[in-house]
């Protein structure tokens, strides 16, 4: 990996597959997905960029006045020493996206996470359960969710 | 005659009394080859993302300090650079400086412990106690620039809490000679010595490839010879600033990951010294530091000791944030890193999860259970590592 090699830009990339992707800072870009397009996605990113590419968490958010879930894929490209944020939004009611895990092995505990605290389902991890982090007690709610008061309420 | 069961079923862990984070590792063992594990996590789950959530962004900076506590500097750092980068704030040169000196004396100790916690791991444990007390120079000096030897709360939302002195850089320059004279004998016992060559060097070899498709960060990363460093990928504070080298090694086992960590507190080393001579003056805090957040998103990665930290958080404007994500490197590294265990010997299972720098946390008590009788019994992992299997 010491011999420099040419690596195409995020947005040329982008532009091939269709998707608008803007550079919201310095070194920091930021795409909406399609959920069910996501796999396809970070497979071109891992074989344009040789495989250089990791996945450093997902971030789950509860839009609950929107009735939708939001996931945050931030991945590091370290050719191009920069971040790229995969947003992708799922309905409240049903939330479930395809696993990255064939792709990146490494997405398996942040998936495992994501379902554990928020409850998204991701199809095609053979690893869904609960309760992966919270205690026992606790196994039958998702507690980031919004109209998760807390324990006992 | 019916087949014999020899799979042997080892819970490591989740008790450790040394450091924080327990952690269970369940290990699978077919005579002293282990063929398969299991990582239990979820003992120490304090739901700080859910606390985050109802804290104010001032008060967040200092709860997310207690996430750990050996690393605690880096996490308000990154709290505070979070937030910074949401609400557009400018941080002072001194305060970037001042940010740079602190969490490089952070790493230099958070090294120096993982290194002499495998010392210990391998039965070596004169060198753990001269590196522990080689430590202590550095948890001083911590405290001379910090106020508090370990949970520092140095970092703030737009700057640091206090200001430095020439008497106390003086300090700092005399002891950092003593503590580099001292790295450069360790360096040469982790380099040179027979048991910890024979221990380190083969076990556990995690190849380039695997180690970027696994995500796995920090040191782990760079002992496999990638070469990424936050610090110097995605500069942060004053490193644009601060001339430093990136250490890689290319075998990918134990040794390597150990290595990287001897090398890197040189590196630290040189990084204070010069952090110390180019210090610009002015203030430390800008004037005005907003209380309440635009609405919006934040994110900062910085280098931690033990690799790869992120943040990233989500305003809907107000005096909290609407979501907070922290990802810490041993998150990663612990899930990710787990399937090196297999195939190991049981006797290399404590060097190979050391080397991850995991807060070991797991280690201390061993539960062997014969899977033919029912029969179960205790072992600690010092006679684990005495036997030889």
């Amino acid at each position: 990996m010491e011999v420099e090699e040419e690596f195409p830009k995020i947005e040329e990339l982008f532009k091939e597959l269709g998707i608008e992707v803007r550079l919201v800072k310095p070194r920091r870009y930021q795409a909406f997905v399609d959920p069910d397009k996501l796999p396809e996605i970070v497979k071109k990113l891992v074989e344009a960029y040789k495989g250089q590419v990791y996945l450093s968490t997902i971030a789950a958010v509860d839009f609950i006045d929107d009735k939708i879930f939001e996931l945050n894929y931030d991945m590091s490209i370290i050719p191009l020493k920069c971040i790229l944020v995969l947003k992708t939004r799922v309905p409240r009611d049903n939330p479930k996206v395809p696993s990255l895990i064939n792709i990146l092995p490494g997405a398996r505990p942040h998936e495992m996470e994501a379902y554990d605290l928020i409850g998204v389902y991701f199809e095609g991890n053979p690893f869904m359960k609960k309760p992966f982090l919270v205690p026992d007690d606790l196994s039958n709610v998702f507690p980031l969710r919004k109209d998760w008061k807390g324990p006992g309420k | 005659m019916s087949k014999q069961i020899r799979i042997i079923e080892i819970p490591v862990g989740p008790q450790h009394p040394a450091i924080h984070e327990p952690i269970q590792l369940r290990i699978w063992v077919d005579g002293e080859e282990v063929v398969n594990v299991k990582v239990v996590a979820g003992f120490n789950h304090r739901g700080v993302e859910w606390l985050a959530e109802r804290k104010t962004w001032h008060q967040n900076v200092f709860m997310c300090s207690r996430i750990c506590g050996i690393c605690n500097t880096i996490h308000g750092t990154t709290c505070a650079q979070c937030f910074e980068d949401l609400g557009n704030i400018e941080v002072p040169p001194r305060a970037r400086y001042l940010r740079v000196l602190v969490n490089e004396l952070e790493r230099i100790h958070s090294h120096m412990i993982i290194l002499a916690i495998m010392a210990e791991a391998i039965g070596f444990e004169t060198l753990f106690m001269l590196m522990m007390r080689d430590r202590e120079r550095v948890m001083y000096l911590k405290e001379l620039v910090t106020g508090n030897r370990v949970l520092a709360d140095y970092v703030t939302i737009g700057g640091v809490r206090r200001d430095i002195t020439t008497e106390i850089c003086d300090k700092i320059k005399k002891h950092l000679n003593y503590i580099e004279e001292r790295m450069k004998y360790y360096k040469k016992v982790w380099s040179e010595d027979p048991i910890i060559l024979k221990r380190l060097v083969d076990t556990g070899r995690l190849t380039a490839w695997q180690a970027i498709a696994h995500c796995v960060v920090g040191p782990m990363l760079r002992g496999s010879g990638v070469k990424s460093d936050i610090r110097k990928d995605y500069p942060y504070a004053a490193y644009d600033e601060v001339p430093f080298n990136v250490i890689t090694y290319k075998e990918g086992d134990s040794w390597a990951r150990m290595m990287v960590r001897v090398d890197e507190t040189f590196e630290s080393i040189n990084m204070v010294r010069y952090v110390i001579e180019h210090l610009p003056s002015g203030p430390i805090l800008p004037k005005v530091v907003p209380k309440k957040m635009p609405p919006g998103e934040g994110i900062s990665k910085t280098e931690a000791p033990r690799g790869e930290l992120i943040y990233h958080a989500i305003s809907k404007g107000g005096l909290k944030p609407y979501r907070l994500k922290v990802r810490t490197p041993s998150f990663t590294n612990i899930h990710n890193g787990a399937f090196l265990i297999k195939g190991a010997h049981v006797a290399d299972v404590p060097v190979i999860f050391t080397s991850f720098d995991p807060c070991i946390a797991c280690c201390e008590r061993v539960k062997v259970i014969d899977v033919r009788s029912g029969r179960s019994m205790v072992v600690p992992l010092k006679e684990l590592n005495r036997l030889r299997w």
